[in-house]
Parts: structure tokens; C-alpha cells; sequence
């Protein structure tokens, strides 16, 4: 048998694998850029807090209730656009993966900075869960089962938000700078009112720190 | 028994070593990388063989013989009375139109298989002084005793249809090169899920795949059950099979090819032959089978890479060697992950959190469009038009239970399989003794 069989076989394999990734990237992308816009949006938003809080009273009723209802409205968004992520981890095919998560973790950064200033100025009663894993193979269990409890605890509890930053990572440096305001070194560690967990914990203790009574079982 | 010489070992030592490195690198990369890259190996299986079927290039067919030569059928023995009786029910049974001689070749039976042939008066029977523990001289003896042109070596547990020989004998009729034709061999009962899994293992391994091998001269194996051999043709290879050899019908097909003989497969020509009843006994002889090949592919390393026989040297040797040593690095792979992946989650199921809350962690793993996923039906479609094919060449209609039993053979099966190539491999590297085993009834 000549060579030639196994040349087409090479070249149909090749032409194969390139469409199935075609294919792939084609759908994955349509469904991509639904988060880059949503993305473009939080960050509109953003911006648009900022503007409020330079041009009013750190605790004037304007600002208070554009900031309450501006969070609330984000807040939501952000859940579900980090899971969409989630789903992404490992997606090579998304090329821009690492810049959409970097606008989501900045987007994220300054929530919780609104949130914080909303509590302090407008005596706004959220809980934000700071939640810091490591974004490799080290913690797949052990995070995907924290990462299923926080979205059962946000759901159960009200006004609790999680803000999920990657730590360690070099392509999100930027996310040591919440890390080191929570005064966590090392991933995996959660903060709630202050207060380092540094293994999965079960759901009642954190319901019970957030204040949050509701019954599990 | 069979032992590898210390070079050989040291060869497997360093693919030993190159093994447990890449799969140490495989934790390095992203597992997506690791699917394309094995799902493209596959495909491209695949690929040749497709081509190879739409080419007309696989044989496998029945090819009646115009000149009907005489034959001798040699049976090696060895406390058969389970089976002996109904094997030489099927041999009286065939309808060859050529002569047919039968020689069964006892090796000292103590069931009383030897008193019970030696009643038969239509047989040469042929008694060895003392048991060889292989297969390959009472069937050495056999063959010197033989006085045709072609010889049938046919296993005591194995009972060919009766138009086998009528089937087959027209692979020799045209070209002096064919040295060989592989019979389809199937499992005498099809009733368990054990059986029924060797069954689909063997349609699928020795039917249209194996003329494929055929077709382009690169059968690295040919199961010794039930094969029509040219007599002159061990003569001028260097003799009959190999004593110390665990799959001696292994190690006379690369030597054919060797000596560029054809190997021929005609899967129309159907042989039913006992199979192991049990797990274990299925590892045991599975077992046999992939240290016989390990030893055998590092016997005949000289292939590798010959130009002399480009289809086997660069195709059938290497490539389908590395696919073997792949699957069983990647499916190492995945166990560990599973092993590690259910091992944390006990750890954080039972010491944290409840079960309800963690179940919500594996669906939270469904991908999105994963090109995981993609590949995998890509890759399934084709080994579902695979099993259509192979099914079709031996007319099997596939009943109820058999699509549990294909997706066990193309779920689990691989597992089960390449942990015993990973053990075969491993007992010939260290050098663990061998012996020929028996494990049918």
C-alpha cells in the first residue's frame, strides 16, 4: 500500500478536527460576546456610580438610592456572568478569555467598593461573602463544591452577595490588592464580616455568621 | 516460558519511564489540548480504515478455491474432554471438497482425553512422552507429520462451521505469497454479559479490522484458533512456531511478514470457540495475550521503521504501539483525576458539607458547548459506523441487551483492557515468569 492513504488520512483528520473547532468557536463566541456586552454594561454602571459620587453628597439621599438600586440591579448580573465564566475555564478556543475575566474581576472589585461605601454612607444592610480560590486543579473539589454553597447561600439568605477573586494568579495580580485588605495570603479562604475561613465550611456556621437563620435540613 | 533479554527490558524500562512522564506532563496541560490530541490519533485510525473500505482494498470475503487442495488439520491436545468431543463433531461436519487429514497431537492428557481419541479410527493420533506446557510443539509436531501442502492448526475448544475450509482455501489459490488466512473467530456460547462482550471484542477486533491490517500487510497478531497456513512456507521462514513463545501464533504472523509473506483475513469463514466464563479468567488470558505482545513487538523491533515493509514498519508497528502506550497513560489520567476528584469530595462531603449541597457541584460541571463533548461524537459517530460495518460483515442483528453491552464495551471495556497491557507490560519489564495458562472450560 502506498503512502498516499495515510497522506489524505492526515490531511482528512486535520480537516476534520479543524471543523469540529470551527464549529465550536463559532457557537462558543455567539455565546461569548453575551457576556462582553453584559460585561460593557456593569462597567457603564460603574463609571456612572462614580460620577454620582463625585458630583453628590457622599450621603445624600440622591446618591444613596441611585447607589442601593445601581448594586442591586448589578449584583444578580455578576452571579450568573461568573458562572458563565466558570464554564469557560478551560476553553481554549476563547481567545479573550483571560481579558473578559480581567474586566469581570475589575467589575467586581468596584462593587464591592461601592458596597462597602453603601454601608458605610447609606446604611445599606448587604453581606458580601469574599470568596479566594486558586484557579487550577489543586482545589476542583473543594471549590466547586464552596463555589454550589455560596450560590445556595445567596439564594437562602438575603443580601448576601459573593465576590469570587482568583488568587495567585499572574494573568489577575491586581486581585492581591482586595487579598491584602482581608489580610489573606493564600488561597482558598472565604471573609464574612471580617472573619478568615480557610476550609469549606459547613452551610449552617456560615449561615449563622451572615445572620441568616434558615434551616437546611 | 518466554523472557525478555535485558536490552529488551531496559527498552521497556525507558518507555516505562517516557510513560510516567508524560502523564506527569498531562497535569500540566489543559485537558482540552489532551482530547484533541487523542481524539485526532483515533480519528485518524479511523480515517485509513474508512479509506481503506472505500477503496475496495479490504478483503475478507469467502474466495472458493478451484483447485481444493489437500489439507491437514492438527489439533493440539491437552485434557480437552470438556470440548474435545464436539470439536471432532464440527471437523466431521466440514464439507470441504479436498482431501482432509487430521492429526490431534496429545500432550500427555490425564482426563483420558488420550484413551477417548485413540478409539477414533479417522484420526492419526499422535502422542508426546512428556507435557510441553505450550502449544507451539505439539502443533512443531504436527506439521512435521503432516503430508500436504497446507495445514489447519485448529484449537481443541474451537469448532469451525462447516463450510470453513471452502471459505478460505481460495486466499492461496492465485498468489504463492500468501502464507496464512485468518478465519473469523467468535464465542461458542453469546448468552452472558461476559460473553457477549468477548463477543463484540472479537467481531470488531478480528473482522473488518483485522482485513484491514491485512490489506496493507500489517497484522501484528492472528489468533491461532482456527488458521490455514501454506506447509512450505515454515520451512523457508525457519521453522514452525516458537516453544517459548506465550502467543506463538503471534510470532509466526510478524515472521511471515518478515519474510514477506500475506497474512489474509476472511471473516466470512467463521470458527466458534470456547471463551473465558469469568472476570478473572478473562484477565488471565488477556493477560497472555499482551505480554505475548509486548515480547513479540520487541522481538521483531527490527520492523519498526522498516522500509522494507512500509505499512507494517511505519503504521501497524509504530503507530498502533504508541496508541497503546497513549490509552494507557491517558486513561491513567483519567483515573487518578476520578480517584482524587471522588477521594477530596468523600473527604468534603462527609467532613463539611451535606450531600444535597454538594450534588449541586457536578452539575455545575456540565459544560457549556464543551468541545469535549463535540469530539466525542465525532469520534463516536464514526466507531458507531464501525460497529454497523463489522456487525453487517458477520450478519450478526444486533437483540435488546446488546446495546448495554456495547456501551460496556466502549464505556468500561477500555479500562478493564488497558489495565491489563499496563500489567502485562509491566510483568515483562521486571521479568516475572510466564506460563501458557488454559482458562477455557
Amino acid at each position: 500500500m502506498g503512502k498516499s492513504i495515510y497522506i489524505v488520512g492526515v490531511i482528512a483528520t486535520i480537516a476534520i478536527i479543524l471543523l469540529v473547532l470551527f464549529t465550536i468557536k463559532s457557537m462558543e463566541d455567539s455565546r461569548y460576546s453575551q457576556i462582553n456586552s453584559e460585561l460593557n454594561q456593569l462597567y457603564f454602571q460603574s463609571q456612572l456610580d462614580s460620577v454620582y459620587s463625585e458630583f453628590s453628597d457622599s450621603n445624600s439621599q440622591l446618591y444613596c438610592s441611585f447607589l442601593l438600586e445601581n448594586i442591586d440591579n448589578t449584583s444578580s448580573r455578576v452571579e450568573s456572568i461568573w458562572q458563565s465564566l466558570n464554564s469557560y475555564k478551560e476553553r481554549l478556543l476563547i481567545s479573550d478569555y483571560v481579558s473578559t475575566k480581567r474586566n469581570f474581576l475589575v467589575t467586581n472589585i468596584l462593587l464591592l467598593k461601592r458596597i462597602e461605601d453603601a454601608k458605610k454612607d447609606c446604611n445599606y444592610a448587604v453581606k458580601p461573602i469574599v470568596y479566594f480560590y486558586p484557579e487550577d486543579f489543586t482545589c476542583s473539589v473543594e471549590c466547586g463544591v464552596t463555589e454550589n454553597l455560596l450560590f445556595q447561600i445567596a439564594k437562602d439568605c438575603n443580601k448576601t452577595m459573593i465576590f469570587p477573586f482568583p488568587l495567585g494568579i499572574n494573568d489577575y495580580r491586581f486581585t492581591d490588592i482586595v487579598a491584602t485588605k482581608y489580610g489573606v495570603r493564600e488561597p482558598y479562604a472565604l471573609v464574612i464580616n471580617n472573619k478568615k475561613f480557610n476550609y469549606p465550611q459547613k452551610k449552617d456556621d456560615l449561615l449563622k455568621e451572615l445572620g441568616c437563620f434558615v434551616s437546611t435540613s | 516460558m518466554q523472557c525478555l533479554s535485558l536490552n529488551d527490558r531496559l527498552i521497556l524500562l525507558g518507555l516505562f519511564v517516557f510513560m510516567i512522564l508524560f502523564l506527569g506532563f498531562t497535569f500540566f496541560i489543559p485537558i482540552f489540548v489532551l482530547v484533541i490530541f487523542s481524539a485526532g490519533l483515533w480519528l485518524f485510525v479511523m480515517l485509513v480504515y474508512v479509506l481503506l473500505l472505500a477503496d475496495g482494498k479490504i478483503e475478507g470475503h469467502a474466495r472458493y478455491s478451484k483447485k481444493n487442495p489437500a489439507v491437514t488439520i492438527i489439533v493440539p491436545v491437552y485434557n480437552s474432554m470438556n470440548t474435545i468431543k464436539k470439536c471432532i463433531d464440527s471437523i466431521s461436519k466440514l464439507n470441504y471438497k479436498g482431501k482432509i487429514e487430521c492429526i490431534f497431537v496429545d500432550d500427555c492428557s490425564t482426563d483420558g482425553t488420550r484413551e477417548y481419541l485413540s478409539k477414533i479410527k479417522w484420526i492419526k493420533l499422535c502422542k508426546l512422552n512428556k507435557n510441553s506446557g505450550c502449544k507451539a510443539i505439539p502443533l512443531n509436531k504436527g506439521i512435521k507429520l503432516a503430508k500436504t501442502d497446507f495445514i489447519v492448526c485448529l484449537d481443541s475448544d474451537t469448532y469451525p462451521e462447516p463450510e470453513i475450509l471452502n471459505k478460505m482455501m481460495g486466499y492461496f489459490d492465485d498468489d504463492i505469497k500468501v502464507g496464512a488466512v485468518g478465519s473469523m473467530i467468535l464465542p461458542d456460547k453469546n448468552k452472558t454479559i461476559i460473553q457477549k462482550i468477548q463477543f463484540f471484542e472479537y467481531v470488531m477486533g478480528l473482522g473488518l479490522w483485522a482485513s484491514a491490517l491485512s490489506a496493507i500487510h500489517s497484522r501484528t497478531s492472528m489468533p491461532g484458533a482456527m488458521v490455514v497456513m501454506r506447509k512450505e512456507v515454515i520451512d523457508k521462514i525457519g521453522g514452525g512456531f516458537d516453544p517459548g513463545n506465550l502467543t506463538e501464533d503471534m510470532e509466526i504472523v510478524m515472521r511471515l511478514q518478515r519474510y514477506g509473506y500475506k497474512i489474509k483475513t476472511c471473516f466470512e469463514a467463521v470458527a466458534y470457540t470456547d471463551v473465558p466464563d469469568t472476570v478473572k479468567k478473562m484477565f488471565i488470558q488477556r493477560e497472555r495475550w499482551y505480554r505475548g505482545r509486548i515480547y513479540n513487538l520487541l522481538k521483531f523491533k527490527d520492523l519498526f521503521f522498516s522500509s522494507k515493509n512500509f505499512d507494517l514498519g511505519f503504521f501497524g508497528l509504530p503507530f498502533l504501539f504508541f496508541l497503546e502506550l497513549l490509552s494507557v497513560v491517558l486513561i491513567a489520567r483519567i483515573v487518578i483525576l476520578l480517584i482524587t476528584d471522588a477521594a477530596k469530595f468523600f473527604v468534603v462531603e462527609t467532613t463539611v458539607v451535606s450531600v444535597s449541597n454538594s450534588f449541586g457541584y457536578f452539575s455545575m460541571q456540565l459544560p457549556v458547548v464543551s468541545p469535549f463533548i463535540v469530539l466525542a461524537i465525532v469520534s463516536y459517530l464514526f466507531m458507531a459506523v464501525y460497529y454497523f460495518l463489522a456487525l453487517r460483515a458477520v450478519k450478526y442483528r444486533l437483540k435488546g441487551l446488546d446495546f448495554l453491552v456495547i456501551l460496556i464495551n466502549i464505556l468500561l471495556y477500555p479500562y478493564f483492557i488497558t489495565f491489563v497491557y499496563a500489567e502485562s507490560f509491566v510483568k515483562e519489564m521486571i521479568g516475572v515468569r510466564s506460563k501458557w495458562v488454559r482458562v477455557s472450560t
